[in-house]
């Protein structure tokens, strides 16, 4: 019926109409409400809306209100619904009803008008609105809207609120409103470039914010119409302060850093996990003799590495290759590198990993060369040093302020029996000879506390086979040098020498007592045979005066002959006498001017001189000499004497005496022209009773006492013939002796 | 000048030695009593007159040779200079060394005369002249 009454009328309209009744139940419904919620007309006519669940429950209330309308007699609508679609889709619907009759039956005619897209758009308008206006108004950044004319259009909150404004208010105002002129000038700069260009500028830039000046990053864009006309921009920035301070300090300190490895005098070096250079700081360059560009470019692979004791360093053994294979810091590796030109330089590494570049290693390498060859040189003054204490003669200890020996050289062994092990630890006083000790004692304490330089001993102390060695040692405290920080002995065995010396001194002392002894028994043998000869001259004198008569001529001779023998006895033995004497004590030594005892011999001899018509010449100056002056009184006299025996027939007799000095003696001579003395007995002349003359008088033993004399004294005698000495014009053979006289009185060692 | 009367005593132990010194005296008239000893001992007796000198007198003269057996001239010579009745006595020491130290040391002990005993004869005499005239100024003094 409806059918026919809706079909005729509402059946082929394009909007959906429904009938129902009061219940909810579908009476009837045109295809396009059908078509609208996706189900036949069969199979929604006599359902009920509720139990299709076109509509969901929750919407019920809106169908009740329209019943109740309805029941009155009146429209309802337009109400909003979502139809739930047979193919569980959902649509959007408005519903207009008004209640009709239809016999007797209540229906209600509904109009339903699909909303859907509509609905959809402004919900996704809205949510999007809402999103984006919950975006605009959360975000931390803070966004604008401006025109072409840069004139603010609008803002979000944060914005407004830096300018101390609502969003609102913001239309109509220009930077020059909040911004100082130049700041404002810059950014209207920027606009206009991006509005002329078209391109969106990311820029970083000055800011106020809270009158602090603070740096910002800002996205410009500009805005287009539907047909991409510029018709503003739009802007959106945040604060980078921050990070750009975090920047500034990051770049300072990179800055620092940068300076800091340029200039260390340590190299510094970057190696990535491929063992390739990265990274090589000016330091490294001069350390390896090598540019920066051959470490970058790896040309130092062709160098040789070796280790300490200068064999070869394999790959595995360098620093970074170890460092970065245990992934753990390697300190102070020795490494010496020989360069392309064969110098070796001596380098100390230490590599630890470093994580840039992926599994980096970073190097420090510090030129040892320079300390290496400080030890070398050390070590080499340690080995010479240590040879010549090892290898001295001398024994060299060090004690320690106590006495205990710290160090004791190897030569103790050959002078005192013990090693130097055995020794070392023990105190050196234990060995010294007990009566000693005293003085070694003091001596060592003396220098230990007043740190008097050196002191000077000679000790005995027991050899290890329990003999006596003596030693005489030199000792330095050198407790505060801190190379030693001991005391040092520098000791030498003497005992030997000792021994030779005693020997010589017993020697010495033995000849001397002999001689003592025979000088002794030459004074008495001459005294004894003095005695007899006293009465031979006696007796032989009483015959010749009281016997004169009764002698003969032969007898007077032969008792002349006796008489003069006996003389002659008496003159040797007298002379035996003085010669013997003068062994012993030298009498009383004075100061002598020479030149005055000349004066005096020559007065004494001056009867003898003017008979054999001699010149007698005295060479000034003379010196003053400390001596015994009986004896060089008896020196010159018996010189002088004797040229006047040996004074030949030739010539007038020249005599000439001086004197020389000559290192630390005074050289006397007394020259003369007579007969000289032939080479081959210059020698002899000086032995007591030589004569070579015979017939010329004299006992032969003026020469003799001559050099006793002079010997005692501490000097020399000898002759020169033919003479050289005599001055020119008066050539001839002659002879010139010469004695000595020390300046400073020496005795001789028997007085 | 007559020489005095005194006795000399001569210490000489070597007999030409006295021999020859009493020849020497009878020569130049020198009268005096002569007493001979041999030895220092036997002229300590003598002046202290012990056993065979109990009588003899003090001498006036003393001629002593340094070189004695036993008690010899130089100490016989301190003895008799430390004895306060004897130290007067002049004495002539006799000797046959002219040893300067010898010398030095009789003066030193009181000796007023040192003679050197000579070889020759005639020295001899002379010297023993000058005794008898000059004796206690003419000698050999120390040089």
């Amino acid at each position: 019926m409806l059918e026919d009454g809706l079909g005729a009328i509402f059946g082929h309209s394009p909007v959906a109409f429904f009938l129902v009744d009061f219940d909810g139940i579908f009476i009837d419904v045109n295809e396009a409400a059908a078509k609208l919620v996706c189900y036949s007309r069969k199979e929604l006519i006599g359902k009920k809306l509720a139990e299709l669940n076109i509509i969901t429950p929750n919407q019920f209330t809106k169908l009740e209100s329209s019943i109740y309308n309805w029941k009155k007699g009146q429209p309802s609508g337009p109400n909003e619904y979502i139809l739930n679609r047979k193919d569980r889709s959902q649509i959007f619907v408005e519903s207009w009803s008004f209640p009709v009759k239809s016999g007797d039956q209540n229906l209600a005619l509904t109009m339903i008008i699909d909303l859907t897209d509509r609905v959809r758009a402004e919900e996704a308008l809205k949510k999007s609105e809402k999103k984006y206006r919950t975006l605009v108004e959360h975000i931390p950044q803070k966004i604008f809207i401006k025109d072409r004319r840069s004139v603010y259009i609008s803002s979000n909150e944060n914005y407004a609120r830096d300018l101390k404004l609502k969003p609102d208010e913001i239309g109509g105002k220009t930077d020059y409103d909040f911004y100082p002129k130049e700041l404002a000038k810059k950014y209207r700069k920027d606009d206009r470039r991006i509005i002329d260009s078209g391109e969106t500028e990311e820029i970083e830039e000055h800011y106020i914010q809270g009158g602090r000046n603070v740096w910002v990053h800002t996205i410009k864009t500009p805005l287009k119409d539907e047909n991409e006309n510029i018709i503003g921009l739009l802007g959106i920035f945040w604060d980078i302060t921050k990070r750009k301070e975090a920047e500034e300090e990051l770049r300072e300190s990179e800055e620092k850093l940068r300076v800091l490895f340029e200039q260390l005098p340590i190299g510094v070096s970057l190696l990535d996990q491929n063992r390739e250079m990265i990274y090589v700081n000016p330091a490294l360059e001069k350390i390896l003799a090598i540019s920066r560009d051959d470490l970058l470019k790896g040309k130092y692979q062709n160098r040789r590495y070796i280790r300490a004791d200068g064999t070869s360093m394999p790959p595995e053994e360098y620093a970074s290759v170890r460092a970065f294979q245990k992934q753990q810091p390697v300190h102070d590796v020795e490494t010496g590198v020989i360069t392309e030109s064969g110098k070796t330089i001596w380098t100390s590494v230490s590599a630890a990993p470093f994580p840039v570049a992926g599994k980096g290693v970073v190097i420090t390498t510090v030129g040892i060369t320079e300390r290496k060859q400080a030890e070398e040189a050390l070590k080499k003054s340690e080995e010479y040093f240590r040879a010549l204490t090892e290898n001295s003669s001398d024994i060299i200890i060090i004690l320690d302020k106590k006495g205990t020996i710290t160090y004791m050289s190897p030569s103790i062994e050959r002078f005192c029996g013990y090693k130097p092990e055995e020794l070392i630890g023990k105190n050196g006083f234990d060995f010294i000879k007990p009566v000693d000790l005293p003085r070694a004692i003091y001596d060592f304490g003396k220098a230990i506390l007043t740190k008097e330089t050196v002191i000077s001993n000679t000790f005995r102390v027991r050899h290890k086979d329990g003999s006596e060695r003596i030693l005489d040692g030199l000792g330095k405290n050198l407790l505060d040098n801190p190379a030693i920080a001991g005391f040092v002995m520098n000791t030498r065995d003497i005992t030997e020498r000792k021994r030779m010396e005693d020997e010589r001194t017993r020697m010495l002392a033995d000849l001397e007592a002999k001689n003592e002894e025979m000088e002794a028994f030459v004074y008495t043998v001459s005294h004894d045979l003095k005695s007899p000869l006293v009465s031979l001259g006696g007796f032989s004198s009483v015959l010749q005066k009281e016997y004169e008569s009764q002698l003969g001529e032969e007898g007077k001779h032969y008792l002349e002959r006796i008489q003069a023998n006996i003389a002659y006895m008496g003159a040797l033995i007298t002379s035996l006498l003085e010669v013997s004497r003068l062994g012993q004590v030298v009498g009383p030594i004075k100061e002598i001017d020479v030149a005055a005892l000349l004066r005096e011999i020559r007065d004494a001899l001056a009867i003898r001189l003017k008979e054999v018509g001699a010149e007698f010449v005295v060479q000034e100056p003379l010196p003053i000499v400390r001596a015994d002056r009986d004896r060089i009184h008896q020196v010159f006299v018996n010189l002088i004497v004797n040229a006047v025996k040996f004074r030949g027939t030739e010539r007038v007799l020249r005599i000439e005496v001086g004197c020389r000095q000559e290192s630390g003696f005074y050289r006397f001579h007394v020259a003369d022209n007579g007969i000289g003395i032939a080479p081959q007995y210059h020698e002899q002349i000086f032995v007591p009773f030589r004569k070579l003359h015979s017939e010329i008088e004299g006992m032969g033993i003026g020469l003799s006492l001559v050099k006793k004399i002079v010997e005692n004294h501490g000097g020399r005698v000898w002759v020169e013939s033919p003479s050289t000495s005599l001055s020119a014009g008066n050539e001839g053979a002659g002879a010139t002796f010469y004695f000595t006289l020390p300046m400073e009185r020496r005795t001789n060692s028997l007085s | 000048m007559k020489p005095k009367s005194v006795d000399i005593l001569v210490v000489e132990d070597n007999p030409d030695h006295v021999e020859l010194i009493l020849k020497a005296l009878r020569n130049n008239n020198v009268l005096n009593k002569v007493h001979v000893v041999t030895s220092g001992e036997e002229a300590t007796d003598f002046l202290h007159k012990h056993g065979a000198h109990v009588d003899k007198a003090k001498p006036g003269l003393i001629l002593l040779d340094i070189k004695l057996p036993g008690m010899d001239g130089i100490e016989f010579l301190r003895w008799v200079k430390a004895d306060p009745k004897l130290k007067s006595i002049p004495v002539v020491v006799l000797t046959t060394s002219g040893s300067e130290e010898e010398i030095a040391e009789s003066y030193r002990c009181g000796a007023n005369c040192y003679i050197v005993k000579p070889v020759d004869f005639e020295h001899f005499f002379k010297v023993i002249k000058e005794l008898k005239l000059y004796w206690m100024v003419v000698s050999s003094l120390p040089k």
